[in-house]
Formats: C-alpha cells, structure tokens, sequence
C-alpha cells in the first residue's frame, strides 16, 4: 500500500530546496485506476485498479517486466493517457479525465517534463531550438527563453553545444538535451520511461545521476520506469508492477529521493 | 524569410506560439520543395487566371474605348461588299448622306489600300488611307508636327502624305524629322506634309501605323483609277450628333443606300454596316465571353488547388504524427497543432496565390506590351488575389488541421 502520510514531514526536512513552499500535498495520486486496450476476449488489462501515491520531491522507480504496465502508469500520471476507471490527480488539479484537453497540455506543459528511450528530439532544430519547444508553448517571451535554456543546458553540461543539430550528438548527449527540455519549465514532476534503456551503463548512469541531482537540487518528483532491477535499486522508493497490478512498494534509505523516509 | 516572419511576431508582436506554427509551416514547405510547387499549381493557375480576368478585361475595354475615340464617336461605317461585281460606295454618296441625313454632322468617303511604304530608314508593309480633308475631324486628330490634309490639297491631287506617328518613326526613326522629306508608298514618292499624335493601339491597332493621303491621289496613284472614273470608295463613316441620331441614322443609311444603288427588293445589300454601338456591344460581349472562360479556369483551378493542399498536408500530417505527439507531451495544446497545419496551408496558398499574381502580371503585361494596350492590374485585385490563396489555404487545411489536433498524444507518439 502506498505510504500516504509519511512524507509531508521528510519534505519539509528539505528547506534548502526552492519548492519547499508550495509542495505541500501529493505529486501524484492514483485512485482506483484500470487501463483497458481493445474490448471483449482480446481486452487487455494495462492498469487493473491501482491505487497508489507519490509525494512531491519523491524519487520513485517504476519497475517490472516487459509489458507489465510501467509505461501505461507513466502515461496516464503524464495526462497523455485517460484512465478507462477510476481517478488520476496531478498536483492537486482536478482529475485528468475532467480536463479539457487543452488544460491537460497545459498541465503537461508547465508541470510534467517527460523523457523518453529514444529520446525524441526534433532532428531538424538544434539543441537549443529543442529545448525552448515547451517554453514557446508556455507563451514565453524570447528573452526569457534564451536565459532558461541556457540554464538548463548548463545543468547538463551542453552549453557548448547549443548551436549543433542531435544528428550530431552521441546518445548520451541526446539523452541530456532531453533531460534539459524536460525541466527547462522548471516543472514539479518529471516523467522517464527507461532513459537509460538505450544507453552503454556509464552514460545511463550519467542520466540517472543528472535526475538525482535535479531531485535533490530543484526538489522535483522524479518517476522513473526500468525494467533494470539495478536502476530501481537506486531509486528511494521502488514501486513494482505485475500484469498491470501494483506488486510491491518498497522505500530505502542511503538511495535517491531516500534520505526523506 | 520565415526568420524575419518569426522574429516580427516572436519579438515585435509578443506570439511566440504563433511564431512556432509558422516557422514549422515554413520549414514543413521547404522539407520537400518540389512536392510544394506542384502542391501549389492549382493555387497557381487559378490565381493568375484571377488577375487575367482583370487585367486582360481592363485592357481589352480600355482598348475598345480608345479605339472609338480614335475612329470618332456616334459614328457609322459603311463599307462595300467584298464581291467585285455588286456596286459600290461612291464619294458623291457620302457628300449627298452628309446633307440628307437628319443629325449626321460629317461624313468620310475612304478608299484603303495595302502598300509598302519606303522611308529613309526603313521600309514597311503597312495601309494607307484616302481621306478627304473632313477625315480627320471624325476622330479629332492632331498633329504633332506639320499640318493635315487639306480641300486644295485634295483637288490639286497633291502626293502629300500624313503620317500616323508609328509610321513616322518607323520610316523615320523619328517622327520630328519627317516633316517636308519624301517617302515612296508604292513606288509612287509623297511628301510627307503632317505626323499625327499617337492616338494608342486600338483593337485593329494599325491607326498609328497607319498613312493618310488625299482621297483622288490615293484613287490615281495607289488604286490606279484613271482621271475621271466613277469616285469608287471603300468605306463612307458618317458621324452623327448624337447616340439617339445614331441610332435613328442606321435605317435611313440603308434606306439612302439601296434607294441609290438601285437594290430590288428582296435582294441583300451589297454593304455592310457597322456603328461605333455595335462594334462596342461585340466587343465587350466577347471580352465578356472570354472573362467567363477565364473565370471557370480559376474556378477549377482553384478548387483542384484546394484539394490538391488539403491532400498534401493531411500527407504531411500522417508524417508527422509522431512529432504531433512529442509536442502534445510538450505542451501543445490542440489548438497549437492545428494552428501549425493550418499555417501550411495557408502558406502554401498564399505562395501559390503571390506566383499567380506574377505570372498572371507578366502575362498581361506582356499581351499589353504585344497588343498596344495601357495594361494595369489596379491594387484591388493584388489584394483578392492575396486573400483568395489565403482564404483557399485555411479551406484546404481545415480538415487535415482538424484531424491532426484530434490525434490523441499517446496514439501519436506510439505512431513509427
Ligand atoms: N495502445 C495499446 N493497445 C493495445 N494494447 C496495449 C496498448 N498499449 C499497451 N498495450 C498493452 O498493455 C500492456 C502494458 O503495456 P505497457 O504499459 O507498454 O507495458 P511496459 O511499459 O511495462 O512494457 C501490454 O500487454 C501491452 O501490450
Ligand atoms: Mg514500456
């Protein structure tokens, strides 16, 4: 069962972190969610009624077997995805499936940072131009645009190549433009599913030590799905998924986001 | 241009969003330029065919008027039938109309030959007109230097020749210089007494071209009719002093005309008749019929240019579907998708509608230059043109804009 309650406390045991005043409350909350592909006999059970909450500033890995539903939970806390049953509430706003559809890219926009395997850049704009994509849709302007981006691609380490197109970056420079785009917003949750999958061990670990530090230095709640149960080991929290069910919940000290509990 | 485009709404106008969505229309066009361009033809044609309409429209009414200022308004031409044997117009019929005629105010008698005109500088085949010296008060013509024809010029059957200003300065180079020098039309040498004002390329265009010599000289030296023949002519204008005496005039020519001829009844005329009314009803009638056709190309076109964008960007919105998804998980929302497919269009079209603009101008620049007309497309139709490509493009990226901002993100995203 999900460990409402033991959180709000360890938080706020993290004044250092610029988001201690607003992140009274629940990142994520689940409520008696299923996700059905297809009808009849060839339905398929993504999700079957997960219950379940994370709290803000938590690090938490999303682990389980192929198909288990791991990228299906990651989708609808993102508000990509509707639930087919029950309730998906993302900072406190009004349950994802009572949002327009607008307000849900809004939500996603200014709240939600998400990153991919396959990192998904745009091929043909440069680093910079991929980074300041959800900041145009914010309605930013161009000033403040350029300072974000810099921002944020100095946290990754890429500032030197801003100027460059992802054709012509490694994986692992990708993955960090990626990461970069995702909290240029400066977003309360960001959402990864299997950064690392397609990335040599020390560059995935790079990945997973940049969203470490962005959890403990900007305090955003970090949800990260692996089907490495070395990965989730790393993870303060490790929520495991079976055939759609949640199958464990475990939290650990000494790991990211731990120190909390 | 997308960067000047982008900066002016990012920077200037404060729309970033809208910036966005042009710059990726832009950079969507240029992907794949060729597919574009032929994306763009129906726009295109239907466009140019838009300002055709106008400007040919313009030019041919236009021309139409200068030329009924130039031949002289309220006027009938009678000319004789083409068959040799009939009989034919006289100048005593002329002289006689002029007095008979309620309302008629002057009357031409005309003989019109082909000739080859030499002159210092050039040769030319062109049409000389025998006129009588009341000719050229049809049309008010003027001269820009030397005098017209006169009555002594016409019974000392002088070879004095009035020069039309084209054929100045084609015999001439120059039509200052002509005044006083020879030329031989025919192989028969005139002096050339008179250049006339440019009067503008009617529809028959030759009045500039063409030469103007007393009526008995054009007789005995250019048709070879010996001193003392029937006064044959070809042609008898009769002006009359108003469009209702015109009107009225047009029975009582043919009335005068069979009576003198001595044509039985039942028979047809051995002329033919043609008013400055008429010849401006035809003329419009047909400019009229070819501004149709015009107008069912563009319409066509137009329509086929349509489909044909909606087409390319419901292709260009299956291509995109992964990045249509990406940006919904960035925060796009739907309607920044389908702003950006509908900025396609409308790009698109609009490219298409500034081509056909330009195409359409040079064409009727070019028919203007060629035929002697004043050619302009007046400001009015720039604008319909613009915004016939534009409003063309937001009907053609309606649906496919539609469907791309319906996409759901996580469909879009799984999309290959
Ligand atoms: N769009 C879909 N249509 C049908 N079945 C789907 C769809 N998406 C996922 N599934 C199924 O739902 C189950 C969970 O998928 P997913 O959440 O992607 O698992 P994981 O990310 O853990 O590998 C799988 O059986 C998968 O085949
Ligand atoms: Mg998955």
């Amino acid at each position: 069962m999900p460990a409402t309650g033991s959180w709000s406390g360890a938080v706020a045991a993290e004044p250092s972190s610029p988001g201690a005043s607003h992140r009274q409350g629940a990142a994520l909350v689940f409520s008696g969610v299923s996700k059905i592909y297809g009808q009849g006999a060839s339905a398929v059970h993504a999700l079957d009624n997960v219950d379940l909450t994370i709290a803000r500033g938590e690090f938490v890995a999303i682990y389980g077997r192929s198909g288990s539903g791991k990228s299906t939970f990651l989708n609808l806390a993102g508000a990509l995805d509707l639930p087919t049953a029950g309730a998906v509430t993302v900072f406190g706003a009004p349950p994802t499936h009572t949002l327009s559809r607008a307000d849900a890219a809004r939500l996603r926009n200014r709240q939600i940072g998400f990153i991919f395997q396959q990192y998904n850049l745009f091929a043909r704009f440069t680093v910079a131009e991929n980074v300041e994509t959800p900041l145009v849709y914010a309605g930013l302007g161009a000033a403040d645009r350029s300072r974000k981006v810099r921002e944020a691609l100095a946290l990754v380490g890429l500032e030197e190549l801003a100027a460059r197109r992802p054709a012509e970056l490694s994986g692992g420079q990708q993955q960090r433009v990626a990461v970069a785009r995702a909290i240029v917003t400066g977003p309360d949750m960001v959402l990864a599913d299997e950064p690392t999958g397609a990335l040599d061990d020390d560059t995935g670990g790079a990945i997973l030590d940049h969203l470490q530090s962005i959890n403990r230095t900007l305090g955003v709640s970090v949800a990260l799905v692996t089907h490495d149960p070395g990965i989730a080991e790393r993870a303060g929290r490790v929520l495991t998924f079976r055939n759609g069910r949640l199958d464990g919940d475990e939290r650990r000290s000494g790991a990211y986001g731990g120190e909390s509990t | 241009m997308s960067l000047i485009i982008g900066f002016v709404f990012d920077r200037i106008l404060g729309a970033p969003r809208l910036a966005l969505s042009i710059n990726l229309a832009w950079r969507s066009a240029l992907q794949a330029p060729a597919r574009s361009v032929l994306t763009i033809l129906g726009v295109v044609i239907g466009v140019a065919s838009v300002v055709l309409i106008a400007g040919l429209g313009d030019g041919a009414r236009h021309a139409v008027a200068n030329q009924i200022q130039a031949m002289g308004p309220d006027m009938i031409m009678v000319s004789s039938s083409h068959e040799a044997a009939g009989p034919r117009l006289r100048a005593r019929h002329a002289a006689d109309m002029r007095q008979r005629l309620p309302g008629a105010v002057r009357t031409a008698p005309q003989i019109l030959v082909r000739v080859t005109a030499i002159g210092p500088v050039r040769a030319f085949d062109t049409r000389a007109i025998g006129v009588t010296s009341d000719y050229f008060n049809l049309g008010a013509a003027r001269t820009v230097s030397g005098r017209l024809i006169t009555r002594q010029d016409e019974t000392g059957r002088e070879r004095y020749a009035v020069l039309g200003s084209e054929a100045a300065e084609r015999l001439f180079g120059s039509g200052g210089v002509a005044v006083g020098r020879q030329i031989q039309v025919n192989r028969v040498p005139f002096t050339v007494i008179g250049v006339l004002e440019p009067r503008g390329a009617g529809l028959f265009g030759e009045i500039d071209a063409t030469i103007f010599v007393p009526l008995p000289t054009a007789a005995e030296r250019l048709r070879g009719v010996r001193p003392g023949a029937p006064d044959q002519v070809d042609v008898i204008s009769i002006q009359f002093d108003s469009s209702q005496s015109l009107r009225a005039g047009r029975g009582a020519v043919t009335g005068y005309l069979r009576q003198t001829l001595r044509v039985r009844e039942g028979e047809a005329d051995p002329f033919s008749l043609v008013s400055t009314e008429e010849f401006a009803e035809q003329t419009q009638a047909l400019i009229g019929i070819v501004q149709a056709a015009l107008a069912a190309v563009a319409a066509v076109s137009l329509v086929v240019g349509a489909v044909g964008v909606a087409n390319i960007v419901l292709v260009s919105v299956g291509e995109r579907t992964r990045e249509i998804g990406l940006r919904s998980a960035l925060g796009a929302t739907p309607s920044d998708i389908l702003r950006q497919f509908l900025a396609e269009s409308v790009l698109l079209c609009t490219a298409g509608g500034l081509i056909g603009l330009a195409s359409g101008y040079a064409i009727v620049w070019a028919a203007g230059a060629l035929l002697g007309w004043s050619a302009g497309v007046s400001p009015l139709y720039v604008a319909a043109a613009l915004i016939g490509g534009a409003g063309t493009g937001v009907i053609a990226g309606v649906a496919p804009a539609l469907r791309a901002a319906a996409l759901n993100p996580v469909d879009a995203l799984r999309a290959l």
